[in-house]
């Protein structure tokens, strides 16, 4: 294979870790909360600045301003799912829709306030610079970002698959009634999910900070791109997000190559709509669908 | 029953909006209407812009306003939308500001330009490069900045200050807009005639994620000649990228960057992008006025102006000098007149007389060459534009 | 009602140039408003890419016009047949595979994005660049100076869709759009042809904002994909709909009425923090959602109903 190629597969692999994580978060949250999250794209740039603050504010690098963004992602999603979206439960799918992206608007726009439009960029100059491996080039930043990736996603599947938290979450996914009666307090364990997706989206945003120039809109441009993903996988099949993640990083940066950019957000797009039309349950096997 | 509540709430809607509707008629200054994007996603551009008009009209008063009136910048969001800028000039217009000036973006200008005109209302455009901008026959539309053609044809003139030995191909890498399409298309069709051979043309969303891919691609070309179009987040996206990689072309020269020329641009790479061209807006650094501009910028906002924002500075100058030139300022008839006739030989751009042609056109609208070398902007060409720090 | 709508006729005559413009923006929010009802509202499938039949709408009369001399109100009835088509297109596809809720509604966001990358980089469909509308005052060619004639027609265009969907929700075709709404199953055994009504409705909505999508070009002069085709166009059918009441006659000329002047509102008196205004316009989608479940018509239903027992 051309050399060329075999790069750009690589930097495609790197960068569908950001997607996966970003849209791992989305399908959890899609599979227990049943909602369609047009906030998702706002909470990735939350996750950005809350990176990007942490560290000039305590002069620490943006690795180490991770948990602590983590932390605050979890109270913003937990109190968003708690406050608003709980309230209107079972309300028409429109109206939580249009929930989130009114969440949206306000997030982005108190970003706007409190960081002004200005462009942000947190360089950190040891892990710019390129390494070699056999004739692959490489940025040690994206390294790391896909070891926190893997990391962070393998911690996941530990919270929700060994831990009773995640237990209630799986069972509330599946049966919401049933896990009330096995006496799960539905309700804050449904925040809890929203909380997780969002410290998911929010990693993959702070783990974008050292690589991109931030701004309070930038986080809508990943907005469908998660969209597509999710329902690549399968809405609310973890496993499914993860690879059809990689899978569109791949396959952005194939099309990049070959095409330019502009022409494989078209090729995104189309295959977004052959995949919902033909299966909408993903291809990765079974997720969630909801139904009107 | 159910109507007259209906009514009510109607009523209370319209009235609470006539009420704000009404508010800061003033007689004490002459109000200059600003449309730009104030939040979204160009907010930061539009800003700019505002700000260094801000500048101008402070400057303007602190030498005794238009006949002893002081001048009142009165801004408004356009929200980065058509409807958006079109109710934002109207509300302006309706507050009683004698000239508009905006609006960044190409589409909102267009929108703007038509409002303006149905108003009667002089419009000075600050930044928006859209060829076809003034091709309606609006007599009321004057632009300042350098259009998508100018720009192009700005990068074919200067050639022979940026190239090199044995310079044969040519890639270009630009955002999918009217604008990055637009010189990259006008430079592809042309660059022929001085002998480079187009061997790639790699157009990208300007809300890319990553570049990595293209930027593999241009590896795989090899060009001898790089020519990146795009914004600023973009652009600097693609700088990291090249940079990361440690990839080298033969030369990189950008056309209306919006990264290269930025100083924030030296300030996030500094000496790494040495080498690096860009044909861009610029100011006269040997103008006195540039330089009361650049420190009163430095001072209020703590930053340097962004290249693109002088032409916000240079709006204001411009209605400013048209209005000390009529009887009643505050008439957009006479005003409209007065721009017309623009002679203006004391600027900050960096470009002889600013003088308009009966489409309302710049007509010596220029941009310049300029080159990072230590950390810092150079002006390459044209030379009576380069700055002392050349020596 | 008859007060409502004379009072909207003669506002022209007496409201400024902001003010009209202002009620241009409450009307094409009405209209969009008014054809997502059609789909969404009545027939309960949940488009998010209104967008995308607004663009062709817009784009259809408009290169017709501008490169063929086909006068725009020819054009606009064309567009508004080429938006039905690709309403029957999406839906024949959505509803073969048995799409709904949340993932019909990501399908036509698709559809609509795609049509803006595709319009933005053909140059058959005149590109990045946009058409630019000729300015001019000839009634033919759908384009006057005197803004009050585009107010009052495009308030004849949200009269006709009104009057369009009072008159179908009262006969055969409204009730089993809603019989399909509330439970296709039922429906489809009650022997409704529900993909036939389905169709119909998408149909129909699509010409509705292509409708929209004409009047736009020919009022601002001037479209490109990034203005008709983005997905705040999709958003501003939605918001008047969900705010006023889906599914119901006055619900989005309601919605329009109410959003459209808060948020000019918070534009003009948060001039100065910028950011605020659409904080503002966010906090006030979330809190008439949250306290107004079924609209404002709902609510005011609901009291009248209280009233009443």
């Amino acid at each position: 294979m051309n050399i060329y190629v075999l790069q750009a597969f690589l930097d495609g692999v790197l960068m569908g870790g950001i997607y996966a994580l970003a849209a791992l978060g989305l399908s959890l949250i899609f599979g227990v909360l049943k909602i369609t999250n047009f906030a998702h794209g706002a909470m990735m740039t939350m996750g950005m600045y809350a990176v990007y603050a942490i560290s000039v504010g305590m002069g620490i690098g943006p690795y180490a301003a991770l948990p602590l963004a983590m932390a605050m992602m979890f109270g913003l999603g937990f109190l968003i799912q708690r406050v608003l979206i709980n309230s209107i439960d079972h309300a028409p799918a429109y109206n939580q829709l249009l929930l989130t992206l009114g969440v949206a608007y306000i997030l982005e726009n108190v970003l706007l306030m409190v960081f002004t439009p200005n462009y942000r960029t947190l360089t950190v100059d040891a892990f710019q610079k390129a390494i070699h491996i056999g004739p692959l080039t490489v940025a040690p930043a994206r390294l790391i970002m896909f070891a926190v990736v893997l990391a962070v996603t393998a911690g996941f599947y530990m919270l929700l698959y060994k831990t009773r938290v995640g237990r209630s979450i799986r069972a509330s996914a599946q049966d919401e009634e049933g896990a009330r009666l096995m006496g799960i307090h539905v309700k804050r364990i449904r925040a809890a999910a929203f909380g997780l997706g969002a410290v998911c989206t929010g990693i993959a945003g702070g783990l974008l900070t050292p690589v991109m120039s931030i701004y309070p809109t930038l986080g809508e441009s990943f907005q469908l791109k998660c969209f597509v993903i999710a329902v690549l996988g399968g809405m609310g099949n973890l496993w499914g997000a993860f690879l059809s993640g990689i899978f569109i990083g791949v396959i952005e940066s194939l099309s990049g190559y070959f095409l330019g950019g502009t022409w494989s957000e078209m090729l995104i797009y189309g295959a977004f709509i052959l995949i919902l039309l033909v299966r909408p349950t993903g291809i990765f096997g079974r997720g969630n669908r909801r139904e009107s | 029953m159910k109507m007259k509540k209906w009514g009510r709430l109607v009523l209370l809607a319209a009235l609470s909006f006539i009420l704000a509707g009404c508010g800061g008629e003033d007689s004490q200054t002459i109000r200059i209407g600003s449309v730009h994007p104030l939040t979204g996603s160009m907010a930061y551009e539009g800003q700019a812009i505002v700000n260094a008009q801000q500048i101008a009209v402070d400057r303007v008063n602190s030498e005794g306003g238009i006949n002893g009136k002081p001048l009142e910048l009165v801004e408004s969001d356009s929200l980065g939308t058509s409807s958006g800028a079109a109710n934002a000039a109207l509300k302006l217009t309706n507050s009683g500001v004698a000239a508009l000036t905006g609006t960044y973006t190409s589409s909102s200008a267009q929108v703007v330009s038509r409002t303006a005109e149905k108003a009667g209302i002089p419009l000075v455009v600050t930044v928006a490069s859209s060829d076809n901008l003034l091709s309606n026959g609006y007599r009321y539309t004057f632009r300042i900045q350098p259009s998508v053609s100018v720009f192009s044809r700005n990068f074919l003139e200067y050639f022979d200050y940026f190239k090199t030995d044995g310079m044969e191909t040519v890639a270009l890498i630009y955002e999918n807009s009217n604008y990055g399409t637009g010189i990259a298309e006008y430079i592809a069709e042309h660059i022929e005639e001085i002998g480079l051979e187009v061997v790639g043309m790699i157009s990208y969303p300007a809300t890319a994620a990553t570049l990595s891919a293209e930027v593999t691609r241009l590896e795989a070309m090899n060009p001898d000649l790089l020519v990146p179009i795009g914004y600023y987040a973009d652009q600097t996206l693609l700088m990291k990228e090249i940079l990361e990689r440690d990839i080298h072309f033969g030369r990189i020269v950008g056309c209306a960057n919006g990264a290269f020329s930025d100083v924030k641009f030296l300030e996030t790479y500094g000496t790494q992008v040495d080498g690096i061209y860009d044909i861009n807006y610029r100011y006269n650094p040997n103008s006195e006025e540039t330089q009361y501009m650049l420190e009163a910028y430095r001072e209020a906002y703590g930053e340097e102006i962004p290249v693109h924002a002088v032409y916000g500075y240079q709006s204001i100058m411009v209605l400013a000098d048209a209005m000390e030139r009529c009887d009643d300022p505050e008439d957009p008839g006479q005003l409209r007149d007065a721009l017309a006739q623009t002679e203006l030989h004391s600027h900050v751009l960096p470009q002889g007389v600013i003088r308009f042609d009966e489409t309302g056109e710049n007509i010596n609208s220029a941009g310049v060459l300029v080159e990072i070398r230590d950390g810092r902007h150079v002006v390459v060409y044209p030379e009576e534009y380069a700055d002392d720090r050349n020596e | 009602m008859i007060v409502l709508l004379a009072a909207a006729v003669i506002f022209p005559f007496f409201a400024g140039r902001y003010m009209m413009s202002i009620g241009v923006s409450v009307l094409l929010m009405a209209a969009l408003g008014q054809s997502w009802n059609i789909m969404s509202g009545y027939a309960g499938q949940f488009s998010f890419g209104h967008a995308a039949f607004f663009g062709v709408g817009a784009y259809t009369s408009s290169i017709l016009y501008v490169d063929y001399g086909v006068s725009p109100w020819i054009g606009m009835l064309l567009g508004m047949g080429a938006a039905a088509l690709l309403g029957v297109l999406i839906g024949f596809l959505s509803f073969r595979y048995h799409l709904r809720g949340d993932f019909f509604a990501l399908v036509t966001l698709a559809f609509a994005e795609i049509l803006r990358v595709l319009f933005n980089n053909s140059a058959a469909l005149k590109g990045a660049e946009g058409v630019l509308i000729p300015y001019r005052d000839v009634w033919q060619e759908f384009q006057f100076r005197d803004d009050r004639i585009f107010y009052l027609i495009l308030l004849l265009m949200v009269i006709a869709i009104t009057a369009f969907i009072g008159v179908i929700s009262r006969r055969k075709f409204g009730v089993c759009l809603i019989a399909i709404k509330e439970s296709q199953g039922v429906a489809q055994s009650l022997g409704v042809p529900v993909l036939k009504y389905k169709l119909a409705a998408m149909a129909v909505s699509g010409a509705a904002a292509a409708m929209a999508g004409t009047f736009y070009a020919q009022y601002y002069g001037f479209i490109d994909p990034g203005t008709v085709f983005t997905s705040s166009i999709s958003v501003e059918a939605i918001v008047p709909c969900i705010i006023g009441g889906s599914g119901t006659l006055s619900g989005p000329l309601l919605g329009a009425l109410i959003i459209v002047p808060l948020q000019e509102l918070s534009n003009s008196l948060f001039e100065d923090v910028h950011g605020l205004n659409m904080v503002i316009y966010g906090v006030l989608i979330v809190v008439f959602i949250m306290f107004c479940r079924d609209g404002i018509y709902g609510a005011l239903v609901k009291r009248q109903k209280g009233v009443e027992t």
